[in-house]
């Protein structure tokens, strides 16, 4: 593989379009470098979470806010770190000075995307999954800063690394939605945050009268647990699986 | 094939035969019958030793009970009278308290056992006993508004039943009473009130009276203007247009009214209490100055309290715990008035005792023998100075030897009398303290002590002590369950489970809506073992209900297929249909707020519409237009011509909004504002009874021309042309009725429905059809789309499963005299009106619909005729070679069922299961037994009438295309 820029673009108008190759797995760069960091990722991001828990109680939102920089950072560095960035490039003009996914990938080849990656996530899905939110029954009149910021936690959590590793091709993400891609620990993180959001609804309604049953405490925690938990089944036990809803 | 069909159709039918066996089965173990003790009590010989010894009786000059304190009595209910509202310093009660302060009141706290509904407190006041809880349902069944005749009180006895026996001088016993009945109504029972009272005492019970209904809660005056407009002239000394009464009973409704309307904070009810205030003032002040009311004592009472949400009927501090006061200027001990309640509860300002505890205290206090079911215990404050020593003495026994009549009654005589003398030893070494095991015995044995202490020191504390220890023991009904009743019930129920599961064509490989309903089922399951969740059940829907969407949706996206075209000729994914039904899933959660924890809160039918009541109106008009949109262009579509199907339409609608507008006004006027008012000044001469007949009159009349002239056209008509289903047909009539069943703000509701039908529609075709698959039937995913929707649009009507959610305002919709099947089904239709609905909406969906070469036009539907063509000779084709096992051999319908029974009866099983284990809950009478009678009514009505039945009739009718 060259290390030129320019890659060739999907192209758009054919009237068939080749189909998608049967996607595979992620796998990580083989360096011990990026294990150790992939496999030191759930942990940092469980333990920051187990120690700002008081203060996430007491003040959601400005927990929330001061976390979310330090959660883009971690999730920047993990995508660089850890992951391949796309192998075929998306058809965007600004990705054009990207380099191709591979072991030695080179510092900007790999900083770019995964900035990229970020931007997307903070521009186009956390609106999203806030619209997403509310459909789920999450507050609208009121707690609107609580909401956004889970909805930031949660897009932080489920797809910069979508992004970084699958780039911006409709098909895949298609793919993504519907639950086709294989399991691995790039896609099993971003279905257990977003399952985890929904299991952590549950204990809302008990009237154990906790503080820590106010919005959006549980869910919170469900992202985090479900995205970590999701990482390690996705790329350890089921790895290479494929959901099938018949 | 055929073999395994019949065996398939056997296990369902089964299985829905045994669900009500088991409801029938459980509900005998959980909720047993009470044995009523017949007759009135009288005075027996025991009263006459104890009395000979006073000077009273056969032998002496004064007659027993003649030497009692009070012979009139002024008694005084007041709906909904919390206890801070007399006696707190946010009250308004001022001359009441004052009264307090000087000592001629005696002030309580009156626990009202749950159910806090009218019937029940008022059935405990006067005979004392405690109300079953199938009171509760009679109370709905029979009742109006805030109350109605839930089996009769007039052979049961109370202290009603005694005084009139006194006041009028008749004999002992029951028979021929009213053959005796000297010189009319002098003497009798006059009652102005709520009508609860002429429903529970019927007939020529009371000498005067004048009931008042609470239809409708708007009415905060008229109610209450009503009874007291009889006061001054039941005061005057008798005449012989009012001859003399003994007891005089008013109930006023208006403080309810006030609280169910605006809450306890709402701007109406300090000049409610303080209108109470004076009518109060104005009983206390004639019993002060007239001569022949010397002798009366006054009790206002409040028959519950309400939460903070002003409603009742649970077991809130706020909805138990009203006002109790006796009063007379005969009792004179001058006390302090706090005006805060006592540490650590919210309305207990004085003494907390029963509301039972009224009874013995009237028969102490004006003479007569304690009422024979009652559970009550004289109270001390009030009879103790009046009668003196000798005369508490003697009261305190009579009350026990009653309160040992109801023991005996339920323990056998011979046991009772085993268990005393077992005791009788034993108590004179010491006190009862560690030598009886368990209540019975524990009675037994103060009951023992009490009359080894006869005549000594002591005695009355014994008596007190067996007293409360008997009033404790009987209330609790934990020791009367019948717990192999109870498991019986659940196993008929997990019978009925088995049955269902075995009776699905195909169990393995699991589908996803087998796997989704499995899941469903078993998580609703566990959820009814958690007082919090049942009380908070809705949040389970409107959790479970997106994600099942989505679920859809991305099962749409997997299978590719076909896609949505646009008006602009784009096509899109039909999974984006989940945004219209996600969007409006979400703001009917919103609708109405529900459930315990939040109860209050903000939400689009309580909050928005009164501020926007113009808005809600166009909402209200636009669901009706396409109401009325629907019956033209598919119930009276090729049976009458255009014209006159929009004509009709059109006359079929007009009715049905005048009916909602004035029913409006009436219920909610301040929804309406002036709305409508020449309309409203035009029909003003129709009363809405008629108005409403007027709207279901027509209904039926749509309905049959609908079903004869599609039938009649159905022959004549060729396969190529338009042909609509039945059951489309009838679709639109009965979103009709169910629309007028539906109060005003929630009728909007119907719109977004009819949205989410016509999204699922096309979520939910057949994916692109494939002979070889057995999956290709949508049955099962229609089936679980439609009890979601069906749970979750209850909720959001404003359901819940509390006894207090119920909406009784739409259920005399042209109900004049009163009539239970019809009262029950429009009842049910108004609370179940989301749910029922969406049965009708599953046929539809369910139905192959064939397509008119009209609607294939647009574009948008040119496939689904396609397809389903397709389908059909498909399904035609291979359902002889699919064998035994295949989907085909049953028809969707079937499927349909099967997955309702095994929800509805894995349902029946969890709550049954946690009504048994949780018997000795805290909880049990308040959330869980509520939730139970809420089972029963989503099995029995929801599932095996109308889901079972009305879905039969609509599938039978879809033959008829």
């Amino acid at each position: 593989m060259s290390s030129t820029p320019g890659i060739k673009p999907i192209p758009a108008s054919k009237p068939a379009p080749t189909p998608l190759p049967q996607a595979k797995p992620t796998e990580l760069l083989h360096d011990q470098y990026s294990f150790l960091a992939a496999n030191l990722h759930p942990v940092i991001l469980l333990s920051g979470l187990a120690l700002s828990f008081n203060r996430l109680v007491q003040d959601p939102v400005m927990t929330l806010a001061r976390a979310a920089p330090v959660v883009i950072i971690l999730q920047a560095l993990y995508c660089f770190l850890c992951l391949p960035s796309t192998g075929q490039a998306p058809p965007q003009p600004k990705n054009k000075w990207k380099k191709q996914a591979k072991p030695s990938q080179d510092f900007g080849a790999r900083a770019v995307p995964a900035f990229l990656s970020l931007l997307l996530t903070i521009t186009l899905t956390i609106p999203a999954l806030f619209l997403v939110l509310i459909f789920f029954g999450a507050p609208l009149t009121t707690h609107q800063a609580h909401t956004i910021l889970l909805a930031a936690h949660l897009g932080l959590l489920a797809t910069p690394q979508l992004f970084y590793v699958h780039g911006l091709d409709v098909r895949v993400w298609m793919q993504a939605a519907s639950l086709q891609l294989p399991l691995d620990e790039v896609y099993g993180m971003s279905l257990g945050a977003v399952l985890g959001a929904w299991f952590g609804a549950v204990p809302i309604p008990l009237d154990w009268d906790r503080e820590w049953q106010r919005w959006p405490v549980t869910v919170l925690v469900g992202v985090y647990v479900g995205a970590c938990l999701g990482k390690v089944v996705g790329g350890y036990l089921v790895k290479g699986w494929r959901v099938k809803l018949n | 094939m055929a073999p395994r069909r019949r065996r398939t159709t056997a296990a369902l039918a089964l299985a829905n035969l045994l669900l009500p066996l088991a409801l029938l089965v459980f509900a005998t173990g959980f909720f047993p019958y009470k044995p009523v003790l017949p007759g009135l009590a009288g005075w027996d010989e025991e009263d006459w030793a104890d009395a000979a010894g006073a000077g009273v009786g056969v032998g002496a000059g004064v007659k027993m009970g003649e030497d009692a304190p009070f012979d009139k009595l002024v008694f005084m209910v007041v709906d909904a009278l919390r206890s801070d509202f007399v006696f707190g310093k946010g009250g308004r009660m001022g001359f009441v308290q004052s009264l307090i302060r000087e000592g001629s009141a005696i002030p309580f706290t009156a626990h009202a056992t749950p159910p806090t509904v009218t019937m029940p407190r008022v059935k405990a006041l006067t005979t004392g006993g405690v109300p079953g809880f199938l009171d509760l349902i009679l109370n709905f069944a029979e009742g109006d508004g805030e109350g109605g005749a839930g089996g009769e009180l007039g052979g049961v006895d109370s202290w009603l039943a005694q005084l009139r026996r006194k006041g009028l001088g008749l004999g002992l016993g029951l028979g021929g009473e009213e053959g005796e009945t000297q010189g009319g109504t002098d003497g009798g029972l006059v009652f102005y009130g709520d009508d609860t009272w002429l429903k529970l005492f019927p007939g020529e019970f009371f000498g005067r009276a004048e009931g008042t209904s609470s239809f409708f809660v708007s009415d905060f005056t008229q109610v209450d203007t009503n009874v007291t407009r009889h006061l001054p002239s039941e005061l005057l000394p008798p005449s012989s247009t009012k001859p003399e009464w003994t007891a005089l009973i008013t109930h006023y409704l208006g403080l309810d009214h006030i609280g169910h309307k605006t809450g306890p904070a709402g701007p109406a009810m300090l000049p409610k209490q303080r209108e109470m205030d004076a009518v109060f003032r104005l009983l206390y002040e004639a019993v002060e100055a007239q001569a022949h009311l010397r002798d009366t004592l006054i009790v206002l009472v409040g028959d519950h309290g309400m939460n903070a949400g002003g409603n009742h009927g649970g077991s809130g501090p706020g909805e138990t715990e009203p006002a109790l006061v006796f009063a007379s200027p005969k009792f004179a001990s001058p006390r302090e008035a706090p005006a805060e309640p006592r540490e650590g509860t919210e309305f207990e300002f004085y003494r907390k005792v029963q509301q039972s505890d009224v009874v013995p205290t009237l028969a102490g206090l004006l003479g007569f023998p304690v009422p024979r079911n009652s559970l009550g215990v004289v109270l001390g404050e009030v009879c103790e100075g009046l009668l003196g020593a000798e005369g508490w003495g003697r009261l305190l026994r009579r009350n026990a030897r009653q309160v040992r009549g109801v023991v005996e009654a339920g323990l056998g005589a011979e046991r009772w009398r085993g268990l005393v003398e077992g005791f009788e030893e034993r108590v004179r070494k010491g006190g009862c303290e560690g030598v009886a095991d368990g209540e019975e015995e524990e009675m037994a044995c103060l009951w023992a002590r009490a009359v080894g202490l006869k005549g000594l020191e002591g005695e009355a504390e014994a008596l007190l002590a067996f007293l409360y220890k008997a009033q404790d023991a009987l209330s609790s009904t934990a020791s009367s369950y019948d717990v192999p009743r109870m498991g019986a019930g659940i196993a008929i129920a997990g019978g009925s489970l088995l049955l269902a599961v075995l009776a699905f064509p195909v169990l393995w490989p699991p589908t996803l809506a087998g796997c989704a309903l499995t899941a469903v089922t078993g998580l609703y399951g566990v959820m009814m073992f958690a007082s919090s969740y049942v009380e908070e059940e809705q949040h389970f829907w409107y959790w479970t209900t997106p994600a099942w969407l989505a679920l859809l949706a991305v099962r749409s996206l997997q299978q590719g297929g076909s896609r949505l075209s646009l008006p602009n000729g784009l096509s899109v994914p039909r999974a984006l249909l989940v945004i219209p039904l996600l969007a409006s899933h979400r703001l009917m959660l919103r609708w109405n707020q529900t459930g315990q924890k939040h109860a209050g809160a903000p939400d689009v039918a309580h909050a928005f519409f009164p501020d926007h009541h113009i808005l809600m109106w166009l909402a209200v008009l636009g669901t009706y237009l396409l109401v009325g949109a629907q019956l033209t262009r598919s119930s009276f579509k090729g049976v009458l011509a255009a014209e006159a199907a929009v004509s009709t339409a059109f006359v079929m609608v007009l009715p049905a909004v005048v009916f909602k507008l004035n029913f409006t006004q009436a219920d909610a006027p301040e929804l309406v504002l002036g709305l409508g008012e020449r309309v409203r000044a035009f029909t003003a001469g129709l009363d809405l009874v008629a108005q409403a007949r007027v709207v279901f009159v027509m209904l039926v009349l749509a309905t049959g021309i609908v079903v004869v002239g599609s039938t009649w056209k159905n022959e004549k008509t060729s396969a190529k042309e338009a042909k609509i289903t039945l059951a489309d047909r009838l679709h639109p009539l009965l979103t009709l009725f169910l629309v007028t069943q539906t109060r005003a703000p929630n009728v909007p509701l119907f719109f977004l429905l009819e949205l989410q039908r016509s999204c699922f529609a096309r979520l939910l075709l057949p994916p692109t059809p494939n002979p070889n698959s057995k999956s290709h039937s949508q049955a099962l995913p229609i089936a679980l789309t439609s009890l979601l929707l069906s749970q979750t649009t209850y909720f959001a009507f404003g359901g819940s499963n509390s006894i207090s959610s119920i909406d009784l305002s739409n259920a005399y919709n042209g109900v004049a005299d009163y009539n239970i099947v019809a009262v029950g089904i429009l009842l049910f239709a108004g609370n179940w009106a989301g749910a029922v609905w969406w049965c009708s909406a599953a046929v539809t969906l369910l139905l192959p619909r064939p397509e008119s070469p009209a609607q294939s036009k647009v574009g948008s539907r040119a496939w689904v005729a396609q397809e389903r063509a397709k389908l059909r000779t498909d399904a035609a084709g291979s359902a002889p070679e699919a064998g035994g096992d295949g989907e085909e051999g049953s028809s969707p319908w079937m499927i349909h069922i099967t997955a309702t029974t095994v929800f509805s009866a894995g349902s029946l099983v969890a709550v049954m299961a946690a009504c048994t284990l949780l018997r000795t809950h805290l909880f049990i009478w308040t959330v869980f037994s509520p939730k139970y009678l809420y089972a029963m009514a989503w099995a029995v009505g929801w599932h095996l009438i109308v889901s079972v039945g009305l879905g039969w009739a609509l599938w039978g009718c879809g033959g008829v295309v």
